[in-house]
């Protein structure tokens, strides 16, 4: 009898064993049934499916049930601040659950969901750049049937970042194309016409850009951007490789950050740090709002007189970076590599994907149309945050038109439009391995900011790193 | 043919009688089980599988394509796991000196008798061990702001200049030696507290009597009868320096310039941060587990030595 009790014992002790570690059989069956979902999804809204009667009968039927939704929260504010009760009245039937998660964490998390099979989210929200990696680990539904009619609402360069072997992934939500923001009471201080297009003139070029810093140092004090250097993220190498259409890698997979062209752009911001013209305050930090937000005369934390990043900065800056800066801000266009060259380049910005393993892809799409497809919703969200729209026809609302009373009531909007239009392709954003390349980038400008290593060797040394981790050559 | 009949029979009286020892230890077995069971799943598991990872080539989903020694091919190549142990190696010739002498230090103070309140100040001592590393790391990386955290405050109210805490790759590994100390300390005090609570008090003070100083008995009665517990500190430590990761992802996130990356946090970053490379990640760890293993056999060997 108790020799019977251990082996009762002994088998539960393997069958344990058996089921938490038996993932293979247990993820295909999920991938099973979110196939199944994925084609009901597919079907219900292809061309095909509209020749057939019960099938279309399915599509109508409004969607229901719980939509969990992982998102990082300041996404899910501009929603809750806009157009969510507008979503809410029109599917009451859908129970809306939102997860947050800090910006990088959300495609990390999918990730892991995805590759131990237990499901994630119905519905997720994560930047472009963590997309090709979700992408490329099979776990991301295939939309393209429900993408088909909006294909034309897009630029196409955005939408390659959710294309991969000519099928869609995922809906691209907003995106952010980089200008130049300028302080009028800086420029004006050191003597400089503050007007957005003389700015823009100053600004032609990286080169002019510099001596414009010079000349703002030597008459005011005053630093022209933060640039910190041993902690450095490598977004401004990125800016200037992306707008020469320079990529991570060539059309033939090939690295290309240690080519004699980075080794310039990294000698390039240099000549900034050489010159003494940056903070050394790192993004993000209270140092950096400090000089985003102080005033002129702050002998203690001056200010900073331009920074060049993303349009969504500037919603920030209005509601809680600088508000008290309210008109003292320009917007002028980036500077170019060389004269006449591209002053356009986007930074960040999201996209809406439907995991594999979402139990309400319905739900979800019906979430996706009315926050990223639907023209006079997304003009509302553009107009709360800043975060600017991906839909072509938002650039023809009368809100572009409108001055912007926190930027001196300059007509910002049009800007911003041009520059989206005219970023360069570049091969960022859809590579799988975008983080495993900036990663590589930063620590490379962080040795060469430092002194450690020349840009060549830097970046000699970053371009192996990925070589050695993504197996291209 | 006899004989291999009585091999097996032999055999199966061996194994009647193994069966029968845990069948009169059956509920000794039951209870343990549950720590075998978790180790099973969570830990060896785990541990098999890499080795058979390391082999591999696999992104976390569909099936492992092997590639024979390919991941272990890459690694003298791999620049940013060398540099993390490099560093460990750093960490550990900055702090781990300095953390076991304290904790000695503080744990013969503690066992002098002469202290009141001996018990508070242990568990204050002790008590940064059990205090979430996360909130501490973000903590520590709040009061080392170097524009306006609280250590430059301080040293600017005395007119000093503030340090580039974060900021320079070598302050940069001291901010992180400053939090490994605070955090591991008291731990290593317990533990050393333990082991002289096993010295007899008669031989110091015998030591006392003929005439040495508490110094001297410091150094040639306590610190000689307490070498079993600073080697099993130092090992310790040894794979701590190495094997740090929440430390440095909350203070440092290996920067600036991979300073601070210790091998733990490169195994990670390989194996889910953006890559995927589960089978280089694999391969890294057990490099480093091997490293560690020669580590741990010579400071023993050593020690034997000296001993």
């Amino acid at each position: 009898m108790q020799h019977k009790n251990l082996l009762k014992v002994l088998a539960l002790f393997i069958l344990a064993v058996l089921l938490l570690t038996g993932c293979d059989g247990g993820s295909d069956a999920v991938n099973e049934t979110s196939d199944t979902l994925a084609d009901a999804s597919n079907v219900g809204e292809s061309g095909e499916a509209a020749e057939n009667g019960e099938e279309d009968e399915v599509v109508k039927e409004p969607p229901s049930g719980e939509l969990v939704i992982w998102v990082q929260q300041a996404n899910q504010d501009v929603w809750e601040q806009t157009v969510l009760t507008g979503f809410q009245d029109m599917y009451p039937d859908v129970e809306l659950e939102f997860v947050n998660y800090a910006p990088e964490e959300v495609a990390n998390q999918v990730a892991l969901a995805i590759q131990g099979g237990t499901g994630g989210p119905d519905l997720g929200v994560t930047q472009y750049r963590d997309l090709q990696a979700l992408i490329a680990l099979e776990g991301v539904m295939d939309i393209s049937g429900l993408m088909d009619p909006y294909i034309d609402e897009f630029d196409p360069d955005i939408l390659a970042y959710c294309e991969t072997d000519g099928a869609y992934y995922c809906t691209p939500w907003d995106i952010g194309p980089t200008v130049t923001y300028y302080r009028r009471d800086i420029f004006e201080a050191a003597g400089l016409s503050s007007d957005p297009d003389d700015v823009s003139g100053m600004l032609a070029t990286w080169d002019s850009y510099l001596e414009t810093c010079i000349t703002i140092k030597e008459a005011t004090g005053l630093n022209c951007f933060p640039q910190n250097k041993a902690n450095n993220y490598g977004l401004m190498i990125i800016d200037m490789m992306w707008q020469q259409g320079i990529g991570f890698f060539d059309e033939d997979g090939a690295v290309t950050i240690d080519s004699p062209e980075v080794v310039a752009i990294l000698e390039k911001i240099g000549e900034f740090w050489a010159a003494d013209v940056t903070t050394d305050n790192i993004d993000w930090g209270d140092a950096w709002y400090l000089d985003l937000s102080a005033n002129i005369d702050n002998a203690d934390t001056p200010p900073v007189a331009t920074i060049v990043y993303p349009s969504w900065l500037g919603g920030f800056l209005k509601s809680w970076i600088a508000p008290d800066q309210a008109g003292n801000y320009g917007i002028a266009l980036m500077p170019a590599w060389e004269e006449g060259g591209t002053r356009a380049v986007m930074a960040g910005g999201s996209a809406f994907f439907i995991p594999k393993d979402s139990s309400n892809p319905d739900a979800a799409w019906a979430f996706i149309e009315y926050m990223a497809l639907h023209t006079e919703n997304q003009v509302d969200q553009y107009e709360y945050s800043d975060y600017f729209p991906t839909l072509l026809s938002t650039y023809d609302s009368p809100l572009f038109s409108e001055p912007d009373p926190y930027f001196g009531d300059q007509v910002t909007r049009p800007i911003f439009a041009e520059v989206a239009e005219n970023v360069p392709y570049a091969l960022m954003y859809d590579s799988q391995y975008y983080n495993v390349v900036s990663g590589a980038l930063s620590t490379a400008v962080q040795k060469y900011a430092i002194g450690d290593m020349t840009a060549e060797e830097a970046l000699q040394e970053a371009a192996d790193a990925v070589r050695l981790e993504t197996g291209a050559p | 043919m006899a004989s291999s009949n009585l091999d097996t029979s032999s055999m199966k009286v061996k194994n009647r009688s193994v069966w029968k020892r845990i069948k009169k230890a059956r509920w000794g077995y039951a209870f343990i089980s549950p720590f075998y069971i978790m180790f099973s799943i969570f830990s060896l598991y785990p541990m098999v599988l890499s080795v058979y990872l390391s082999f591999t080539r696999w992104q976390g989903v569909g099936p492992m394509e092997f590639a024979g020694l390919v991941n272990y091919q890459l690694i003298p190549k791999d620049v940013v796991f060398w540099q993390s142990m490099v560093n460990g190696v750093i960490l550990f010739f900055i702090y781990v000196p300095i953390m076991l002498f304290l904790a000695l230090v503080l744990a013969v103070i503690l066992n002098s008798g002469r202290v009141k309140g001996f018990r508070i100040f242990r568990t204050m001592i002790f008590l940064p061990f059990v205090t979430n590393m996360t909130a501490a790391g973000f903590t520590f990386r709040l009061m080392l702001d170097e524009s306006n955290g609280l250590f430059n405050n301080i040293l600017n109210l005395f007119g000093l200049p503030g340090a580039p805490w974060l900021e320079d790759i070598w302050w940069a590994r001291i901010s992180l030696c400053l939090l490994i100390i605070w955090a591991w300390l008291g731990y290593n005090m317990v533990i050393m507290l333990a082991g002289l609570q096993t010295i007899p008090n008669d031989l110091t003070e015998a030591a006392l009597i003929d005439g040495a100083s508490p110094i001297q008995a410091f150094f040639r009665i306590t610190i000689p009868l307490m070498k079993p517990v600073i080697l099993f500190t130092m090992i310790t430590s040894t794979i701590g320096s190495f094997a740090l990761f929440a430390e440095v992802t909350t203070l440092t996130q290996g920067g600036p310039a991979n300073a601070t990356i210790t091998p733990l946090v490169r195994i990670y970053g390989t194996a889910f941060s953006g890559s995927f490379q589960y089978g280089l990640a694999s391969a890294e760890a057990y490099t480093f587990f091997i490293c560690i293993f020669i580590l741990t056999i010579l400071q023993f060997r050593l020690n034997r030595e000296q001993g």
